[in-house]
């Protein structure tokens, strides 16, 4: 238990004291940016819902699946992406990590299982440089503009799962939708003298909501499990430091996600799951469509090495991205993963799990008359993910 | 558990990096996401007034030159007042090689040398004439007018312009650095005779009309015949007590913008009360107003248009703009108020022909940094905010001649918003 809590502790502290770790979409220029989905690296593989599925994950999505876990642990999942872009023809490459989720799970007593943690929602890093020419002093001046969006919003949530039997439980969690966002503005000028001085404006908004969630996981017959998951919050405020800059209030948030999955064999599991989501809503000419998320995949457990389980999953994904301006197309983006997993002793009930998965996606969308083509992002995701439990 | 410790600790630390912005994506946002514009502030919206006062230190007394003026452009004449102390006892090396004082050495004649410079002086052979001065004069007041003009006494020069005497000598200057008027053993010995000749010394003129020359100051050669060694003529160098005197005289104070000058001129601007709440609008963008004090500046600069400098008083040599703040106090007068060290430098000098036709470009005076300053809102936490400027020539060497500028010049701002930055 000792060392649970000790790199329980250092992944708490490293994650909260490094530098914020995003991952950059041009598709977060809109509203408030793209969703991250605060699954463990098995989810992502399984088609990235996160609810409903049979056996061991730490998805941030339905409470109501930690019920029956026995063990205390932490669990971490890392996601490095990266992306290139197209707009018109101009292509680049970018790249970053994000951090979907960070939970802490306590068993309380064998019927009542509690954690602690906080997983992605929405991520605004992106950064633009644009260079132009302006007539400035009496002269055509070079101007090279670096406009940059880092931070998000992430959901706190303490949650707690109930097991009124071994084939049923409810979940109930509340937390707080809480982040910052650091917007830099960068001008430089190059005049010939020398004399124009750079601009340079930082703005750092804070966000914050109070949400709620309820779920449930229902195993209705042999081999087959089903979940659901209601998150709701209050209307999501955004405030700053500027002494000019009033605080602005966005809609709330509302996220519905049912999934199941079925035992076709006794190593061949299949799940599928969707959202519906309203991601709160800009009091400004921005767009924010309500979405659709589907995904679905198959986990085949027959490698084994004594003790030793290598779930091999494959998955696909599709969905809805909610953010645009009203002459753009609605954005979507789909991906397709592989998964692997390392599981020390009963599969069910494991000591330490480590799952990884690579995903190839893309982003699509934002067209509109100045953009023709509108943006696209192919992008490599690879997510790992790492639980451990006291013994 | 202690390498999947380190494991994780490495990863997460690994993720901490920093992406480079992309280049790709640029119209995806507002074409005016950071909108950078030009205004020129007219002088009224930003000051109270302008006034030249030409005061300052280095009157001609003081000056490392001299000028000598022969009805300039018709206008100017200056003339050069010299006062040589004759020694009475010399050193020299006799014939032993040994240095020894020679109390009573015989001076057997010398020479005036004149210095010139000579891209700061008219380009054209040029009489010089050394006068015997008839009347003693005090070199810190002598003017044209005066040859004493103190606080307790004011004495006028018989003539006007140094009440020359006898001529000594005079010499011709064409071209090279150098002039020489010879002095003949009669007049140094008449210079040594303190008695006869209490301190009026001599005066030194151009006889060719329609000349200025700016030189150095004039030092006297004697040559010297010792009675330790009869049989050699040693040169001896005296430097002069001197000052130099012009007309016409300039007033004290003008309201137009004016730098240089002997003595200097320094230019006052007063600034209005509150520049942060001065709006401006934006161009390009209709309905759009900013207040300077809300905004970020890039660039600002005094615009100054350079005017025809009183006739025969265009600077002779290139001057340096500069601006200062004026550490005003309430015990002392404005003329008299000290100023900072420079807040704010002309990009280049201004030649003498900016000030010689109209018609020269405006000179900007960039001091961003300071009017960003004195443009941002009062903050208790800012120490001293100047409320009066200085312009001055901040070169060296210091001018003879004036530089000159239309009267309240503008400001020149270049200032940049960032719009897309206003929403979260």
């Amino acid at each position: 238990m000792n060392a649970i809590v000790r790199v329980g502790a250092i992944l708490m502290i490293t994650a909260a004291a490094a530098t914020p770790a995003t991952a950059q979409s041009l598709f977060a220029t809109r509203g408030l940016g793209v969703p991250v989905y605060p699954v463990d690296a098995r989810a992502a593989a399984l088609g990235g819902i996160g609810v409903g599925i049979i056996g061991f994950h730490t998805s941030v999505v339905n409470p109501a699946e930690l019920a029956g876990l026995t063990r205390r642990g932490v669990s971490a999942a890392l996601q490095p992406i990266s992306t290139s872009v197209d707009v018109e023809g101009v292509e680049d490459g970018t790249s970053g990590t994000r951090f979907p989720l960070v939970t802490v799970l306590y068993p309380v007593s064998p019927r009542l299982v509690m954690s602690l943690g906080y997983g992605g929602y929405l991520d605004q890093t992106w950064g633009v440089i644009t260079r132009s020419e302006q007539d400035l002093n009496g002269e055509p001046t070079e101007i090279i503009d670096q406009l940059r969006s880092t931070g998000g919003i992430s959901q706190l949530r303490l949650s707690g799962a109930w097991s009124f039997s071994p084939t049923f439980a409810l979940g109930a969690a509340v937390g707080l939708m809480a982040g910052n966002v650091d917007r830099v503005a960068v001008r430089t000028f190059g005049d010939s003298a020398n004399v124009i001085q750079p601009f340079d404006q930082r703005v750092r908004w804070r966000y914050s909501a109070p949400i709620a969630v309820l779920g449930f996981r229902w195993d209705p017959v042999n081999r087959l499990r089903l979940g659901a998951s209601a998150m709701i919050g209050t209307d999501l405020e955004a405030s700053n430091d500027e002494e000019d800059l009033p605080d602005v209030e966005y809609g709330s948030p509302l996220e519905l996600a049912a999934g199941a999955s079925y035992r076709l064999t006794s190593l061949l599991m299949a799940t599928a799951g969707a959202t519906w989501s309203r991601v709160p809503s800009p009091p400004t000419t921005t767009v924010s469509d309500e979405t659709v998320r589907v995904g679905g995949g198959l986990e085949y457990q027959g490698l084994r090495s004594g003790l030793r389980t290598y779930p091999v999953r494959v998955g696909v994904r599709w969905a809805q991205l909610p953010y645009r301006l009203p002459d753009e197309s609605r954005p979507t983006e789909w991906g397709a993963a592989l998964g692997l997993g390392f599981r020390i002793g009963d599969p069910m009930d494991p000591a330490a799990v480590a799952d990884f998965s690579i995903e190839r996606g893309a982003r699509t969308g934002l067209e509109s008359t100045t953009i023709t083509d509108g943006v696209e992002e192919q992008l490599w995701r690879v997510t790992f993910s790492l639980s451990l439990f006291a013994r | 558990m202690k390498r999947w410790s380190w494991m994780c600790c490495a990863l997460l630390l690994a993720a901490c990096t920093q992406d480079s912005p992309t280049e790709a994506g640029g119209g995806l946002l507002p074409p005016d996401a950071i909108r950078t514009f030009e205004v020129i502030l007219p002088a009224e919206r930003f000051l109270v007034r302008d006034t030249s006062f030409g005061l300052y230190a280095s009157e001609p007394v003081f000056a490392d030159f001299t000028i000598i003026a022969n009805e300039y452009r018709g206008a100017v004449n200056s003339r050069v007042l010299l006062r040589y102390a004759i020694p009475s006892a010399v050193t020299v090396t006799d014939t032993l090689g040994v240095a020894r004082v020679d109390s009573m050495p015989s001076f057997v004649g010398g020479r005036v040398r004149v210095l010139i410079d000579t891209l700061a002086s008219t380009p054209r052979p040029t009489i010089l004439e050394l006068y015997q001065n008839t009347e003693t004069w005090d070199r810190l007041s002598a003017t044209w007018t005066h040859r004493v003009d103190t606080t307790g006494a004011s004495i006028p020069w018989t003539v006007p312009g140094g009440s020359p005497g006898a001529l000594i000598g005079s010499g011709v200057w064409t071209e090279g650095d150098s002039a020489f008027v010879p002095v003949d053993s009669a007049t140094i010995a008449l210079w040594s005779d303190t008695i006869a000749n209490p301190e009026a010394g001599a005066i030194l003129v151009s006889a060719t009309a329609d000349t200025r020359l700016r030189t150095v100051i004039p030092t006297l050669r004697l040559d010297v015949r010792s009675t330790l060694n009869p049989d050699t003529l040693f040169e001896i160098v005296l430097a002069p007590t001197r000052t130099f005197i012009f007309e016409p005289i300039q007033p004290d104070s003008v309201p137009e913008p004016r730098i240089g000058g002997t003595p200097s001129w320094r230019t006052m601007l007063q600034l209005r009360e509150r520049l942060d709440t001065i709006t401006v609008p934006c161009p390009g963008a209709p309905g759009c107003m900013v207040q300077l004090g809300d905004v970020n500046i890039n660039y600002a600069a005094l615009v100054l248009q350079p005017v025809t400098a009183p006739t025969g008083f265009e600077p002779e040599i290139s001057l340096v703009l500069t601006l200062h703040a004026v550490l005003m106090s309430p015990e002392v007068p404005l003329q008299r108020s000290p100023v900072s060290a420079p807040v704010g430098f002309a990009l280049s000098s201004l030649p003498p022909s900016s000030f010689l036709t109209p018609g020269a470009p405006p000179v900007e005076l960039p001091a961003t940094d300071f009017f960003r300053l004195v443009l941002s809102e009062p903050d208790s936490a800012v120490g001293f905010v100047p409320s009066t400027l200085a312009l001055l020539h901040g070169g060296s060497p210091q001018a003879f001649g004036i530089g000159t500028f239309e009267e309240m010049p503008g400001l020149r701002l270049i200032i940049t918003q960032a719009t897309e930055l206003r929403t979260p």
